[in-house]
């Protein structure tokens, strides 16, 4: 079981929205609408085994995590720099590690939007 | 003073715009390089502020393009960027851009960079029609 802080960096989350709750609900509802078209384009790579579309996605879902704080960006980060040399085993297990990480993030967030905590 | 903000990230967008719209800029979004190169010829833009990676062609032609021309190359250029080579700064700098903030930025230290900016720059560029961004 992953606490809050495991998921979400809260003081970067913070710096980031300056304590605007109102942004935060609205990041996140931002973030809902974009995930699919991201996981698809993630999905799309790893089908066509395709490096360079996988580090485009990779990056993309990166730059989202980072603006809601969520601590797999690294994971994102990871495999973005790992789908450079190709689609290994390692850009497959990456990519299900960051999905799965992911989901946690909507979550977390509302969580944390509704306790005040941010 | 009108910025532009090009990224093809949703949320940096709305990130930036809070955060320069409560330090008092206009906004404005291209979400591809073609969008922001049409943006700063047509509208009257103050400062841009940059992603690296976004669609529809190179962004560091787009900023080499737009600091040789005479038109354009007076306004200044922040790069916000989730790029991850350890030189990443200074090889963006020395494409042409007068800062450069790693993805997710500093927003108080992103604001006081553009207000520096635009504070410096040539105050010469006429108005055009400004179509404003959501």
């Amino acid at each position: 079981m992953e606490t809050l802080g495991n998921i979400i960096d809260v003081d970067q989350l913070r710096r980031n929205t300056s304590g605007d709750r109102e942004l935060l609900s609205e990041l996140i509802t931002v973030f809902q609408q974009e995930l699919p078209s991201m996981q698809s384009a993630l999905l799309a790579g790893l089908t066509q085994q395709d490096g360079t579309t996988i580090g485009r996605a990779a990056h993309k879902l990166k730059g989202s995590l980072l603006v809601l704080g969520a601590r797999c960006a690294a994971t994102a980060e990871r495999l973005e720099l790992q789908a450079r040399d190709g689609c290994g085993a390692a850009v497959h297990d990456l990519s299900a590690e960051l999905v799965l990480k992911v989901a946690q993030v909507i979550p977390a967030l509302r969580i944390l939007l509704q306790t005040g905590e941010v | 003073m009108n910025v532009l903000i090009a990224d093809d990230d949703n949320l940096m967008i709305r990130l930036l715009s809070t955060a320069f719209q409560k330090a008092g800029f206009a906004t404005f979004v291209a979400f591809d390089v073609v969008q922001a190169t049409m943006a700063v010829r047509r509208q009257r833009i103050d400062a841009v502020v940059f992603d690296m990676a976004m669609p529809g062609g190179s962004s560091a032609d787009v900023i080499h393009r737009l600091k040789l021309s005479k038109k354009t190359g007076d306004i200044p250029i922040i790069v916000v960027s989730g790029i991850v080579e350890p030189d990443a700064r200074k090889r963006i700098l020395a494409m042409g851009a007068d800062d450069f903030f790693p993805k997710p930025p500093d927003l108080e230290d992103l604001v006081i960079s553009l207000r520096r900016l635009t504070d410096n720059a040539p105050k010469s560029r006429t108005t055009n029609s400004i179509a404003r961004a959501s």
